[in-house]
C-alpha cells in the first residue's frame, strides 16, 4: 500500500492524558499518513475519543506532542485548530439544536470565512459576497449528503442517523485537509454501515481529504482503512495495515478478552 | 357542555381571552367604584380586573390579526425568499412609520405621553442589547442597569459636573466607556455559566450605586447630578426639545435594532447562536468563543450606556434613586416578556417595560412589580418565547389552518365555529 | 487589640446571618440545582409577617415560630406551583422564574407594608445591655444569634443524619434515579427542601431585622453577602455555607475597618470581589474539587 508510506500529515507523540488517577492515554504515538484513511480502534473506554479531544484542543494532555504539518496542536486553543483544516464529528453528537439544518452546516464554514461584526452589521459588499459563497458551499454538501428534505427544519427532533449525517456535512463543508470521524456508524444497521464505508471512500477521493476514523465496528474499519492503530486501556497495542493488525495476538486478546 | 369540552382551549386561548377580556373590562368600571370606597391595603386587588381585561383583549386582538395575516399573507410569503424578505421589510417600514408619526397621535393610547415614549425607546436600546447577549448568545446578564447608570453618570460628570464637554460629545463618550467596561466585565464572566453568571452580574448591579455614592466629588453622592435647564440644544430644536429627544432616541434605537438584525443574519449570528447552543462544538468549528462573548458583552453594555446617557439628558438628572438594582431586573423582565431571542421582541419589550408599571399602577403604585412578576411567570409557562414568540407561533398555527374545535368522533363538523373561523378548517392532524 | 476582638465578634454575628441565608440557598441548590434569586425576598416577606403578628400583640417567640412555619409552607407551595412544573426546562427559564419570585415578594411587601422602615424588636428576654469581659463588649443579641444558628445546625444535622425523611432527602439529592427506584418520591423530597430552605431563610430574616431596619429591600444586600458565602462553600455543602458565612462576615467587618476605601458603605464590594474570585479560581468552592467537562 503506497498511501501508508506517504509522509505523515499528523504525528502523535507520547501523548499522556490523566483524569485524576485514571490514565486515559498512556504515552500514545502514531502517524496519520497524508491521503490515507487511518482507523483508530479499541474496546470501549480505550481512549479513542479522548485522543480526538486532545487533537482538537478540547482536552489538554499532561505531556506529549501532536504535530500537524508544522503546527504543534497542543499549544493552540480549540478555535485555532479548525482554521488549520482539521474538522471533526462527535461520538455523542454536538449539533446546535435550535438552529436549522442549513445553519448548522453553515457554522462549519466559520473557520474558512473572515468577515466580522462591523462588516456584517453594515452589510458591506464583501460580507454579502462571503455569505453567498457560504450558501453555495452549504447547498453543495446538502445535495451531496442528501439532506435537501430536512434542510430548513430545526435540528432538534430529527432521527439519529440524519443528525450524524448533518454532523458529517458540517465537518465537510469547510473542505478540511484532515477529517476526524468519531464512530460514524453508531446507531446504523448492517446495510447502512456498508453504504457508509463507500461514502467515506468517496469523500476521501472527492474532497481529497485525509481521514482518521474511530470506529467500534471492526468490519467497517478493516474494510476501508489503509492503516489501523489499536488502543487498549489507553495504551497503543498495535499499529499497521488491517491484515497485520488482524493477526496481532495482543489485538485478538484485547477484543476477545474484553469486548465481544 | 359537550361543546365546551370540544373547544381547542390550548391553541385558541386568546380568542376566548378576547371574550373574557371584554367582559372583565366592562365590569371593571363598577369594581373601581367599590375600590374607591375602601382603602385598606390590598383592596386594590379588585381593580386588577380592568388591567387583566385589557391584557387579554390585547392578546386576543393581536392573535386574531396574526391569524388573518397568516391566512392572507402567509401564502404569498411562502412563494419565494424574495417575497418573504420584501414583506419583512414592509412590516419593518410600517412599524417605523408608526413610530415616526407617533408624536401626532400618541394620545389615542391610554397612558402614553411623548416623554414616556421617549423613555420606552431607551428601554428598547437596553433590551436589544440584552437580546443579543442573553437571547442569542445565551449569557444571562442581570447587570445591564449598571451600565445604564454609568452612561447617565458619564453624561452628568463629563458635561455638567466635573468638566464641561459639549453634551453631544458626552453622549458619544458614554457608550465608549460602558462598552470598554462591558468588555472587561465579560472577561471574568467567561468562566461562569447559567445561574452563576446571573448571580455575578446581579452582584455587579448591586455594587455600582454604593461605589457611585462613595465617589461623591464626581457623582454628587446621594444627591446626584442635576442638569435642569443646563442642556442647551441647538437653536433649531430649542423650542421642541421633547421632540428632539424622541427622534434622537428613535434614531438610535432603530440603528441598534438594524445592527443586531444584520449581525444575526449571517456568519456572526450563526456563531453566537452556536455558542448559546453548544459552546464546545462552536469552538471546535473555529469560533473564538471568548472573543465573541466579550465583544457581545461590550456591545450590550455600550447600548445600555448610550440609553442611560440619553435617559439622563431627558430626565435632566442622574442620581442613585433612578438606578436601583430593580432597574436591572425590570429591563431583563421586559426583555423576556417581549421575546428575548427576537429583534422585534425588543421593541415590545421596551414598551412593556415602560407601560406595564403604568397600567399596574392603576391597581396600586406599589404593586407594579408584582403584576410584572405575575405576567413574567405566566409567560414562562404559557409563552416562553415572550410576546414575539406568541406572534410567531400564532402565525404558524394560522398557516397550518385554524381549528376551533377538537375533531369529534361523532356529530356534524365544526359548523358552529363562529365568525372568527373565516379560515377553512382542515382535517385534524398537523 | 480589644478593638480587633470587638470587630471579629461583630463580623461573626453578621456572618452567622449570612450563613443562615446561605444555608437556605444551598439546601435548594442541593435538592433542585437551582440558584433561588427570590430567597432573600421570601425571607423578607416572612419577617414582615412576623412583624404583623408582633404588631397584633402575639408574644415574640410565638410570632417567631409562627413565621417560620408559614415560611415553610410558602416554600412548599412555591415549589409545588412554580418550580416543579418547570422540571427539565432551560436554566434561563428557571432563573427568570426565581427573579419573578424576587420581584413579586418585593413588590407585595411594598404594597402591604409601604416603604417606611419598621422597627423590629430584639427577642423578648434578651438583655439590651452589653456584657463587658476584659474590655471587650459582648452583645447578648449576638450570642442569641449564634445560639439559634448553632441550634438550627444541630437540628438539621440530626434531621439529615438520623431521620428517615432526612436520609431520603439526601439520597434524592445525590442519586435521583436510584432513589426513585427504591421508592423515594424525589419531587416530594425537593418540595421539603424548598420548605426547609424557606424556613431557614425566614430565621435569617428575623434575626437580621433588628440589626438593620425592616424595609422591603433590606434582604437584597444580605442576599449578595449570602451568595458570596454559599459560593465560597461550593454551593452544595451546608457546612461550607455556614463556614463561608463566617468568612464573608469577617472579611467585610475587618475590610470595612482596615481598608480605608471600603469603609462602612462598600463592604458589599468585598462580597462581590469574593464571589468573582472564588468563581474564577475555585469554582467548586473552598471545599470542593474541580472536574473536566466531558465531550
Ligand atoms: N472528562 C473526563 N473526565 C474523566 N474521565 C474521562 C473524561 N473523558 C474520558 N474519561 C475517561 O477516559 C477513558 C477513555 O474514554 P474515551 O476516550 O471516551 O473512550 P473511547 O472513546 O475509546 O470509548 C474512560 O475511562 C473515560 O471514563
Ligand atoms: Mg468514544
Amino acid at each position: 500500500m503506497t498511501v501508508v508510506a506517504a509522509p505523515p500529515l499528523l504525528r502523535v507523540r507520547d501523548v499522556t492524558m490523566r483524569f485524576g488517577g485514571l490514565v486515559a492515554l498512556d504515552s500514545v504515538s502514531f502517524d496519520v499518513p497524508a491521503g490515507s484513511i487511518t482507523g483508530l480502534i479499541g474496546p470501549n473506554g480505550a481512549g479513542k475519543t479522548t485522543m480526538f479531544n486532545c487533537i482538537t484542543g478540547l482536552y489538554r494532555p499532561q505531556s506529549g506532542e501532536v504535530i500537524y504539518k508544522d503546527h504543534d496542536l497542543l499549544r493552540l486553543p480549540p478555535h485555532r485548530i479548525a482554521p488549520l483544516g482539521i474538522a471533526r464529528t462527535f461520538q455523542n453528537l454536538a449539533l446546535f439544536p435550535t438552529m436549522s439544518v442549513r445553519d448548522n452546516i453553515a457554522v462549519g464554514m466559520h473557520s474558512v470565512t473572515r468577515q466580522g461584526f462591523i462588516s456584517h452589521a453594515l452589510k458591506l459588499p464583501w460580507a454579502l459576497r462571503e455569505e453567498r459563497e457560504v450558501e453555495r458551499r452549504v447547498d453543495e454538501v446538502i445535495d451531496f449528503l442528501g439532506l435537501r428534505d430536512v434542510a430548513n427544519l430545526p435540528c432538534a427532533g430529527l432521527p439519529f442517523g440524519t443528525l450524524k449525517r448533518i454532523e458529517l456535512a458540517r465537518a465537510l463543508v469547510s473542505r478540511p485537509t484532515l477529517l476526524l470521524l468519531d464512530e460514524p456508524a453508531g446507531g446504523l444497521n448492517h446495510e447502512e454501515i456498508s453504504a457508509l464505508g463507500d461514502l467515506i471512500k468517496e469523500i476521501r477521493s472527492r474532497f481529497d481529504v485525509t481521514v482518521l476514523l474511530v470506529e467500534h465496528h471492526m468490519g467497517l474499519v478493516m474494510g476501508i482503512s489503509d492503516k489501523v492503530v489499536v488502543l487498549d486501556f489507553g495504551k497503543k497495542i498495535a499499529d499497521g495495515t488491517p491484515d497485520e493488525v488482524r493477526r496481532d495476538p495482543d489485538v485478538i486478546q484485547a477484543y476477545l478478552g474484553v469486548d465481544e | 357542555m359537550e361543546m365546551v369540552r370540544r373547544i381547542e382551549w390550548r391553541r385558541n386561548w386568546f380568542l376566548i381571552g378576547l371574550v373574557v377580556g371584554v367582559l372583565l373590562y366592562a365590569f371593571s368600571g363598577p369594581l373601581d367604584e367599590v375600590n374607591a370606597r375602601t382603602d385598606a391595603p390590598g383592596s386594590g386587588l379588585l381593580s386588577l380586573a380592568g388591567p387583566i381585561g385589557v391584557g387579554l383583549l390585547f392578546f386576543g386582538v393581536v392573535g386574531i390579526l396574526t391569524l388573518v395575516a397568516a391566512r392572507v399573507l402567509g401564502p404569498i410569503a411562502a412563494k419565494s425568499a424574495t417575497n418573504r424578505r420584501l414583506m419583512q421589510g414592509l412590516g419593518a417600514a410600517i412599524l417605523l412609520l408608526a413610530f415616526v408619526f407617533l408624536p401626532w397621535y400618541y394620545d389615542i393610547f391610554p397612558y402614553a405621553t411623548l416623554y414616556k415614549l421617549t423613555i420606552a425607546l431607551q428601554w428598547v436600546m437596553v433590551i436589544i442589547g440584552i437580546n443579543l447577549l442573553t437571547g442569542y448568545t445565551g449569557q444571562i446578564s442581570l447587570g445591564q442597569g449598571a451600565f445604564f447608570a454609568i452612561g447617565g453618570y458619564t453624561l452628568g460628570i463629563a458635561s455638567f459636573h466635573e468638566w464641561s464637554l459639549p453634551w453631544a460629545i458626552s453622549l458619544l463618550i458614554a457608550p465608549v466607556i460602558t462598552g470598554i467596561l462591558g468588555f472587561l466585565v465579560g472577561i471574568p464572566s467567561l468562566r461562569l455559566k447559567g445561574p452563576y453568571l446571573a448571580l455575578a452580574t446581579l452582584a455587579f448591579a448591586v455594587i455600582v450605586m454604593p461605589i457611585a455614592k462613595r465617589f461623591e466629588e464626581f457623582t454628587g453622592g446621594v444627591q446626584g447630578i442635576a442638569m435642569f435647564g443646563k442642556i442647551k440644544l441647538w437653536d433649531v430644536f430649542a423650542d421642541h426639545s421633547d421632540y428632539f429627544w424622541y427622534y434622537l432616541s428613535l434614531a438610535a434605537a432603530v440603528l441598534m435594532l438594524v445592527f443586531v438584525w444584520n449581525i444575526m443574519h449571517g456568519r456572526i449570528g450563526r456563531a453566537l447562536i452556536a455558542i448559546r447552543d453548544n459552546e464546545i462544538a462552536a469552538s471546535a468549528m473555529g469560533v473564538n468563543v471568548a472573543l465573541y462573548k466579550t465583544t457581545v458583552f461590550g456591545i450590550a453594555a455600550a447600548f445600555a450606556g448610550f440609553a442611560g446617557a440619553v435617559n439622563a439628558a431627558v430626565i435632566q438628572f442622574a442620581s442613585p434613586d433612578q438606578y436601583s438594582t430593580l432597574v436591572s431586573i425590570r429591563v431583563f423582565v421586559g426583555a423576556v416578556i417581549g421575546g428575548v431571542a427576537s429583534v422585534p421582541g425588543a421593541v415590545f419589550g421596551g414598551l412593556f417595560t415602560q407601560f406595564i408599571p403604568d397600567i399596574a399602577a392603576d391597581v396600586s403604585k406599589a404593586a407594579a412589580d408584582a403584576v410584572q412578576a405575575v405576567i413574567l411567570i405566566v409567560f414562562m409557562y404559557a409563552m416562553r418565547g415572550g410576546f414575539a414568540g406568541f406572534v410567531v407561533q400564532t402565525w404558524h398555527y394560522g398557516r397550518r389552518g385554524v381549528q376551533l374545535l377538537r375533531p369529534a368522533a361523532s356529530r356534524e363538523p365544526a359548523t358552529e365555529a363562529s365568525a372568527a373561523a373565516s379560515a377553512p378548517s382542515p382535517s385534524g392532524s398537523e | 487589640m480589644t478593638d480587633f476582638i470587638q470587630l471579629v465578634l461583630a463580623g461573626a454575628a453578621d456572618g452567622a446571618i449570612y450563613g443562615l441565608l446561605a444555608l437556605a440557598l444551598v439546601l435548594i441548590y442541593r435538592s433542585t440545582h437551582i440558584v433561588n434569586f427570590g430567597q432573600g425576598e421570601m425571607a423578607m416577606f416572612a419577617t414582615y409577617l412576623s412583624w404583623s403578628l408582633l404588631d397584633a400583640g402575639v408574644p415574640f417567640w410565638g410570632a417567631f415560630f409562627a413565621a417560620i412555619v408559614i415560611a415553610f409552607f410558602i416554600g412548599i407551595i412555591i415549589h409545588r406551583v412554580l418550580i416543579h412544573p418547570l422540571e427539565g426546562s432551560p436554566e434561563l427559564t428557571i432563573v427568570i422564574v426565581t427573579l419573578g419570585i424576587y420581584l413579586f415578594f418585593n413588590s407585595i411587601a411594598l404594597w402591604i407594608y409601604s416603604g417606611v422602615p419598621k422597627v423590629y424588636p430584639i427577642p423578648a428576654g434578651v438583655p439590651r445591655q452589653s456584657w463587658e469581659v476584659g474590655g471587650v463588649f459582648i452583645v447578648p443579641y449576638h450570642v442569641t444569634i449564634f445560639a439559634i444558628l448553632f441550634g438550627l445546625m444541630m437540628l438539621l444535622f440530626a434531621f439529615f443524619r438520623f431521620t428517615k425523611v432526612g436520609l431520603a432527602m439526601r439520597a434524592a439529592a445525590a442519586q435521583p434515579l436510584s432513589s426513585t427506584l427504591v421508592g423515594i418520591s424525589v419531587p416530594m423530597m425537593m418540595m421539603l427542601g424548598w420548605g426547609i430552605a424557606a424556613a431557614a431563610g425566614a430565621t435569617a430574616g428575623m434575626l437580621s431585622a433588628p440589626i438593620v431596619v425592616l424595609e422591603p429591600n433590606f434582604m437584597a444586600t444580605i442576599l449578595i453577602f449570602s451568595f458570596a458565602s454559599a459560593v465560597l462553600g461550593g454551593l452544595d455543602s451546608p457546612v461550607g455555607a455556614v463556614l463561608g458565612g463566617f468568612i464573608v462576615g469577617e472579611v467585610s467587618a475587618l475590610g470595612g475597618r482596615y481598608i480605608e476605601f471600603i469603609g462602612n458603605d462598600l463592604q458589599i464590594v468585598l462580597a462581590f470581589a469574593l464571589i468573582v474570585l472564588v468563581l474564577l479560581f475555585r469554582p467548586a468552592g473552598l471545599l470542593g474539587r474541580p472536574q473536566v467537562v466531558r465531550v
